[in-house]
């Protein structure tokens, strides 16, 4: 096959758009998870802020539940490209989750798992027309696919210099996260640091198109989901990994995942809630233990909850409802003050050091 | 519902599909919950670290679905290890935020369900067995006492609230006030009679869906109020992820063979009525290429 029949077939494809479907939803989920908090309202905003937070709610619940996709993920791109460039949220897992919902808006992934299903299928039974097909055209899941390669591609540019190379550059980011001005110095530690450099940057390297091999596809995912994974409670980088996994469905055949939801989906018995796999109805001490079960727990949780009612009556009132943003910057302080104790930094040199 | 009915309820057999979605649901939480306050830089002490990787790992292995049961009793019991073995000011932080709390009693809760027979690579394992011995393949069915377990959790969560917010400090609209002038505005921002609305408000809202849940009439409009005034308030309180966990809760309300058809519509099933899917259906659908 040559370059431009893989093209013109790439450029052609169509398919199920259950990947996609799945893809926006955890998308939506995780704008939440990493912006929601900061288009909160509140009295000192300008209307332009509050029309922007507005703009955000509205399209990231239309996103999620599937509805108008294809005017509320491109609004969203635009309210994140806003933030991005207007409000000068510029860290890299931002700008991924911004250009990953801007990639998002090519595609029809509201096709599938959506409200718009729901409607297209209702309209079809009133109607009794035929089922709706969920077959999109696919050439937009390549330009996802595109996407995460190009972000394996800088980042391996990024690191093609002898600074990353020797380990120096981990060793600063590892003395920024945990060691603060120390450096891990001696033999074994500028080793590791180079190995594991090297190792990161063959890993990208390999990522970047090796995706695209059929045959090592399983491998390098499960290869660079660890590698991402490992960042992720190693280092301070937010969404960054769980939205370089999450693009790693582009690559999935969505003929694949179709089938394989089919599978897990097949043999479901029938509607009424009745069992249809023969199991044998539980003994009356059986029933008895579960009753005892439920109403010890559920018990349990209303003396919790109000004994702690009555705990907190005494409290400060703003310890209540700790806002997750105010608990962040609680840990960033701590790891400030803890970076910025050189009374302590000395005292520990002098034990190290002292006979 | 009689004592008769709550019997009953324990020996109710019916669709895992709800649970499924459940499980996959709470792992997403818990990491959004946990994940961050566990990540190792903040602090490398041994038995932080152990417990830090022994939650990744957990969560992570309940959202595919492996060993459900185990694994979701294993992650509550290390969150609640985390809350007694992590040093203040941490433990403090972490154990005082409600959502936490209430992430840790509903996964220890989804222990007692069979979570894992749907949506899962256990459920992908059974099928591939039953393929490979030629037996029929295994329903997505399973005993749902677990799921009248967590309904009354939520009813006894609601309940707390409802009774936490019969006082006067709450129905004075003060603690909103006071909450929602934490770190972003002035004294005398929010001024004015709708803090007292508001309150009432919420507490007639909380009232009625610990109520309303149990009753059929009743339940869609409980599930939209209580969803809805609690993702609301998130926009203008600083209250985390509790709106999502609230929403789930409100789930294990809906019926679960309503659940199970509706997925089934959704995959264009029109014939999911009459005749149960096979997946030798699914197979002549997409034939191995």
């Amino acid at each position: 096959m040559t370059l431009r029949s893989r093209l013109l077939h790439a450029l052609r494809t169509e398919g199920s758009g259950r990947s996609l479907g799945l893809m926006r939803i955890a998308i939506a989920l995780m704008v939440w998870a990493r912006f929601a908090d900061r288009f909160q309202f509140h009295p000192a905003m300008d209307p332009l802020q509050a029309m922007v937070s507005v703009a955000f709610y509205v399209s990231s619940s239309l996103m999620l539940l599937g509805q108008w996709t294809r005017f509320a993920t491109p609004m969203l791109a635009l309210v994140l490209l806003y933030g991005y460039h207007g409000l000068g949220w510029t860290s890299h897992n931002m700008m991924l989750l911004d250009l990953t919902v801007a990639v998002l808006a090519f595609t029809p992934c509201g096709a599938s798992y959506s409200l718009d299903r729901h409607w297209a299928l209702s309209r079809a039974e009133r109607t009794e027309g035929p089922v709706p097909s969920e077959v999109v055209p696919l050439w937009s899941m390549s330009l996802l696919a595109l996407l995460l390669s190009s972000v394996y591609l800088s980042t391996f540019v990024d690191k093609c210099n002898a600074a990353f190379l020797s380990g120096r550059r981990l060793q600063v980011v590892l003395a920024g996260h945990y060691t603060g001005s120390d450096y891990l110095d001696g033999l074994v530690w500028t080793g590791l640091t180079q190995v594991l450099s090297i190792g990161v940057w063959l890993v990208e390297g390999v990522l970047i198109l090796g995706l695209l091999c059929t045959r090592l596809r399983v491998a390098l995912m499960c290869v660079g989901a660890f590698m991402h994974l490992s960042f992720y409670t190693l280092f301070r980088i937010y969404a960054f990994s769980t939205n370089m996994i999450l693009l790693y469905f582009a690559f999935v055949p969505a003929r694949r995942v179709e089938r394989v939801i089919d599978e897990l989906c097949s043999g479901g018995g029938d509607e009424s809630g009745t069992a249809t796999c023969g199991t044998a109805p539980p003994s009356p001490m059986t029933r008895r233990l579960r009753l005892l079960t439920v109403s010890t727990l559920t018990l349990a949780v209303l003396a919790v909850g109000i004994a702690q009612r009555f705990e907190r009556k005494e409290a400060k009132l703003d310890a209540r409802l700790p806002s997750i943003a105010l608990l962040h910057s609680a840990f960033d302080d701590e790891v400030r003050k803890r970076k910025q104790r050189p009374a302590d930094h000395k005292e520990r040199e002098m034990q190290r050091w002292s006979p | 519902m009689n004592l008769h009915g709550l019997t009953e309820a324990m020996t109710a057999q019916g669709s895992t599909r709800q649970l499924g979605l459940m499980r996959i649901a709470l792992s997403w939480l818990l990491w959004g919950s946990w994940g961050y306050p566990l990540v190792l830089h903040f602090d490398i002490h041994p038995e932080r670290v152990a417990l830090a990787l022994a939650f990744y790992v957990c969560v992570w292995v309940m959202f595919l679905g492996i060993y459900s049961r185990v694994f979701s009793l294993l992650t509550g019991m290390v969150l609640v290890l985390a809350s007694i073995l992590l040093g203040d000011p941490l433990r403090w932080t972490i154990w005082a935020e409600q959502h936490r709390q209430l992430t840790v009693v509903l996964t220890l809760a989804l222990a007692l369900t069979p979570a894992g027979t749907s949506f899962s690579l256990d459920r992908w394992r059974a099928l591939r067995r039953a393929a490979a011995r030629g037996e029929p393949v295994p329903a997505e069915h399973g005993e749902l006492w677990g799921l009248w377990l967590l309904r009354c959790l939520a009813t006894a969560v609601f309940a707390v609230t409802t009774l936490s917010q019969a006082n006067p400090e709450w129905l004075s609209g003060e603690l909103i006030r006071r909450t929602l002038l934490d770190g972003v505005a002035s004294e005398g921002a929010y001024d004015g009679p709708w803090a007292p609305a508001l309150a009432w408000l919420i507490l007639a809202v909380h009232a009625f869906v610990t109520v309303g849940l149990w009753f059929a009439r009743t339940r869609w409009v409980a599930i939209a109020l209580g969803g809805g005034c609690h993702l609301l308030l998130f926009l203008v309180l600083p209250i985390s992820t509790l709106p999502l966990i609230v929403c789930w809760m409100l789930f294990a309300f809906v019926p679960s063979e309503r659940v199970h058809s509706a997925i089934d519509r959704l995959h264009g099933r029109q014939d999911a009525r009459e005749r149960p899917r096979t997946i030798q259906d699914a197979r002549d659908e997409h034939p191995a290429t």
